[in-house]
């Protein structure tokens, strides 16, 4: 699904401080409904620190977020989840000692999904048919540490699309250390959630071409600021993200 | 020589104690796996139940209806608990507060402090015993206390519901995500402030449930709760912190290892034997029985 043009998320002049170092120094950002936008940049760049603004669990130090024209900086991550803000982690934060599927489940206890004893058999259905979709069905009884860390990672981002509304998905690293069989399934996940459903996707990766295949524009993120804008070709251009890939 | 009879009948004394230790255990544990925090005024929560088991059946319930009392003195304590809770604990959570273990600590030594003189000015120094819940009875061939039998009992049908809460329930599966991944919990969705209520609330119901079932063998009396919290964190050290399971077994261990060091040694250095098993565990296995180590990301 193309941008809509309508502003969904918005950073103003957001800063993030630890003691003396600026993780994100002063970033404005604008990412529009119905775009995958890929966020890049080398190691140490301010990358998950933005998806932990974002996601709410850290508070920033200065600046503001909106979604939808709201301002949400101020609110816990359960609630701007209930707004439809979902994440995923690079080291993925699934239950270890519940099942595949009663990982599925535990979004269900969120304030948002209402009278959730009603509707248990339909929130059953669904994650099941979630995890048919991630081909992790198989494996829905099995307890959650005997998956691969790939396998954990599909658990992971299956879970997040149980969360209704689900507005903008926050992707960190989704294909580190995966292997390339579960990268195309998160791929074509992420390509038909965004194509069907108009789920608004930010996607930090190291992956260029991965990167490449679902991002019509990419930020550069150097030492918390935005260094450049675009497609990937064309910020692959930019002296200033050269310098900071190479260390000019 | 021993005779076998007697042995066995200290054996069952043994297990029937160790697992009226593991309910206060069990509480201890279940609020630091979900809360990340030790809630030192445990044995006053214990204080409570017992108190408010006493006064339920003396002055409410009568003797015949003490069995009334226990769930009444949970649900009471499982709400002061909620309270506690949501007003003095959670501003650790909220924010970013750096030193979360000491506000923790203070918090709840405080709270045992308070609690104790409380039961003072309210009660007196003096020792209370409900009624004898009922008459002595046989566990097979062995003659047993009928309070221990109905403490047994009470504690196993106790931690039977506790299972079924943690396991089966919706509740359940909040309280289980929030222990396994606290992170993972709340960017589902789940506020995870409130399930540190409602673990917070279980846990010291579950100390109040052993002061109630304990209150005539143990007596009620503002003091009574030191010597199950120290055995609670005994068992904690012996079976692994955050650990249910190893909860359960190191309070069977516990209860056996005194009852029979009793026997076959001398009674006198009761509480003695149980401090020698945890140096032990200390030795041999540091985490303890059931406890893992942890890498800090």
């Amino acid at each position: 699904m193309a941008d809509s043009g309508i502003k969904l998320l918005e950073t103003e002049n957001l800063t993030k401080r630890f003691g003396g170092l600026t993780a994100i120094d002063d970033l404005s950002l604008s990412i529009q409904e119905g775009e995958i936008r890929g966020i890049i940049g080398p190691n140490g760049s301010g990358k998950t620190t933005l998806m932990n603004l974002i996601s709410g669990l850290y508070k920033a130090t200065s600046g503001a977020i909106y979604l939808d024209g709201n301002r949400i900086d101020q609110l816990k991550p359960n609630v701007r989840t209930s707004k439809g803000i979902i994440r995923t982690f690079q080291i993925p934060k699934v239950f270890r000692d519940m099942t595949v599927l009663e990982n599925m489940l535990v979004p269900a206890l969120s304030d948002s999904q209402g009278d959730r004893y009603k509707q248990r058999v339909e929130i059953v259905d669904q994650a099941q048919e979630l995890l048919q979709f991630v081909q992790l069905s198989h494996m829905e009884n099995r307890s959650a540490k005997t998956l691969s860390g790939g396998q954990n990672q599909l658990l992971q981002i299956a879970r997040g699309f149980m969360i209704k509304p689900l507005r903008i998905y926050l992707m960190d690293e989704p294909f580190a250390g995966v292997n390339p069989q579960i990268k195309s399934v998160i791929m074509e996940s992420i390509k038909e959630m965004n194509r069907e459903k108009g789920i608004t996707f930010i996607v930090v990766s190291h992956e260029m071409p991965s990167i490449r295949r679902l991002c019509d524009t990419v930020t550069v993120i150097h030492e918390g600021r935005c260094i450049a804008e675009g497609t990937l070709e064309k910020v692959a251009h930019v002296p200033a993200v050269i310098d900071a890939y190479i260390g000019g | 020589m021993i005779d076998s009879l007697l042995l066995s009948q200290y054996l069952i004394a043994g297990i029937v104690i160790g697992i009226m230790y593991a309910l206060m255990a069990i509480g201890i544990t279940f609020i630091y796996s979900i809360m990340k925090m030790i809630n030192w005024s445990m044995g006053e929560f214990y204080m409570m139940g017992s108190y408010l088991q006493y006064f339920l059946v003396v002055y409410f319930l009568g003797a015949n209806l003490w069995f009334l009392g226990i769930p009444l003195s949970m649900a009471v304590v499982f709400v002061a608990g909620m309270i506690i809770q949501r007003y003095l604990l959670r501003p650790m959570f909220v924010g970013e507060m750096e030193r979360k273990d000491e506000y923790a600590t203070v918090v709840t030594v405080s709270l045992m402090v308070f609690f104790r003189n409380l039961a003072v000015v309210l009660a007196g120094p003096n020792q209370f015993a409900p009624p004898d819940y009922a008459g002595p009875t046989h566990i097979g061939p062995l003659p047993v206390s009928g309070n221990r039998f109905v403490a047994l009992i009470g504690t196993l049908v106790i931690l039977g519901l506790f299972y079924l809460i943690v396991k089966k329930t919706w509740v359940g599966k909040a309280l289980r995500g929030s222990a396994q991944n606290r992170v993972g919990i709340q960017t589902a969705g789940v506020n995870v402030l409130r399930v540190d209520q409602i673990a917070f609330g279980i846990g010291v119901s579950l100390a109040a449930a052993a002061g109630a079932l304990l209150a005539p063998i143990f007596l009620v009396w503002p003091e009574n709760g030191a010597i199950a919290t120290m055995k609670g964190f005994e068992i904690i050290v012996i079976g692994g912190l955050g650990s249910i399971p190893g909860s359960l077994l190191a309070g069977l261990l516990l209860g056996i290892v005194e009852s029979l060091g009793s026997i076959l040694i001398s009674p006198s250095f009761r509480d003695v034997y149980g401090f020698i098993l945890v140096l032990g565990i200390l030795v041999v296995r540091p985490t303890g029985l059931f406890g893992e180590r942890q890498r800090v990301a």
